[in-house]
């Protein structure tokens, strides 16, 4: 009888064990990976991906291996695309840009407002999430 | 110097006349607000999705989905499409708005509320510039308990009128203001 409950207070201790492993893990924050460069203060730089060209302008470009945050940016592409936002992930390998929170994307006129989206560079199209609107001037 | 002063008065007042009435839907910016979108700049097109208003001046559409070709200046719109305008309502399931000629083709499921008068169509065609509205194909007109059945009817917004197409142009119905 003594075993039987001894074998219960054991599991119980596992589950507890395990419960509290999960939530520490959980807890504890990733490392934070730290930047290869970082350029502050507002900044004009230009970029050559494969038969694209872009310029950023921003306030600060934190350099990655394969990506780079940018904050307070306007981007600029050769296909006319303009964006400007708070804050950008690039994603050199997919040439994916994610611009977020309080985001102007302005194309021949036509402007887009919004909280995030994505162009991709080499279909110069972009996709626009969480709500927005576009404007379109009377040409 | 007082009549060159009258003058000058009258050129600013006409000009300032002038210039609110060109003031119509043309010069209006259309503005697409939606959940998504979807922009290919290689064709100019826009795709707006979930919870769509498009408005445009008084014009204010409402949708699930609208895809616009700048090029042709046409949105086409689809899904519980309601479009409101001045003081008519119209409930369809496909529409195309062309901005160059501010013309509505709507059509599914179509219905109309125009003051107490609900209008059910196979299509209708909505010139806003002109203020009418041409019901194509067979069309109720019902008013309370009243229901009248016709083919090609026009509704004339300015003039309040509900008549036939045909060569005799009937008024079927005066609206009462």
């Amino acid at each position: 009888m003594r075993n039987k409950y001894l074998i219960f207070f054991i599991f119980i201790l596992i589950l507890f064990l395990i419960f509290n492993s999960i939530k520490i893990t959980s807890i504890i924050p990733t490392k934070k990976q730290v930047p290869d460069f970082v350029l502050e203060n507002s900044y004009t730089e230009h970029f050559l991906q494969g038969d694209f060209s872009f310029s950023i302008t921003a306030r600060t470009i934190e350099i990655y291996k394969k990506d780079f945050v940018i904050y307070n940016a306007i981007v600029k592409f050769d296909s006319g695309v303009i964006i400007q936002a708070e804050s950008f992930q690039v994603d050199m390998k997919k040439s994916e840009f994610t611009a977020k929170t309080n985001v102007n994307i302005n194309y021949k006129g036509t402007d887009y407002y919004g909280n995030e989206a994505v162009y991709y560079l080499k279909e110069k199209r972009f996709i626009g999430y969480n709500g927005g609107k576009i404007v379109f001037d009377k040409d | 110097m007082m009549k060159k002063l009258k003058l000058m008065t009258l050129f600013i007042i006409i000009s300032i006349g002038i210039l609110s009435f060109g003031g119509s839907i043309s010069d209006e910016v259309l503005e697409i607000a939606a959940d998504k979108f979807e922009v290919d700049t290689l064709n100019n097109q826009f795709i707006a999705k979930d919870k769509i208003k498009i408005t445009q001046g008084k014009l204010i559409i409402y949708a699930s989905q609208a895809t616009y070709t700048k090029e042709k200046e046409k949105i086409r719109i689809t899904d519980k499409v309601r479009i409101l305008y001045d003081q008519i309502l119209i409930n369809c399931e496909t529409a195309v708005y062309n901005r160059n000629t501010y013309k509505i083709v709507a059509e599914k499921d179509l219905s109309v509320i125009f003051q107490d008068y609900v209008i059910t169509s196979k299509r209708l065609v909505y010139d806003i510039k002109k203020g009418l509205v041409f019901f194509e194909g067979d069309t109720t007109i019902s008013r309370k308990k009243n229901i009248i059945n016709g083919k090609d009817i026009i509704l004339d917004i300015g003039l309040n009128k509900i008549y036939s197409n045909e060569k005799t142009k009937f008024i079927i119905e005066e609206v009462e203001k």
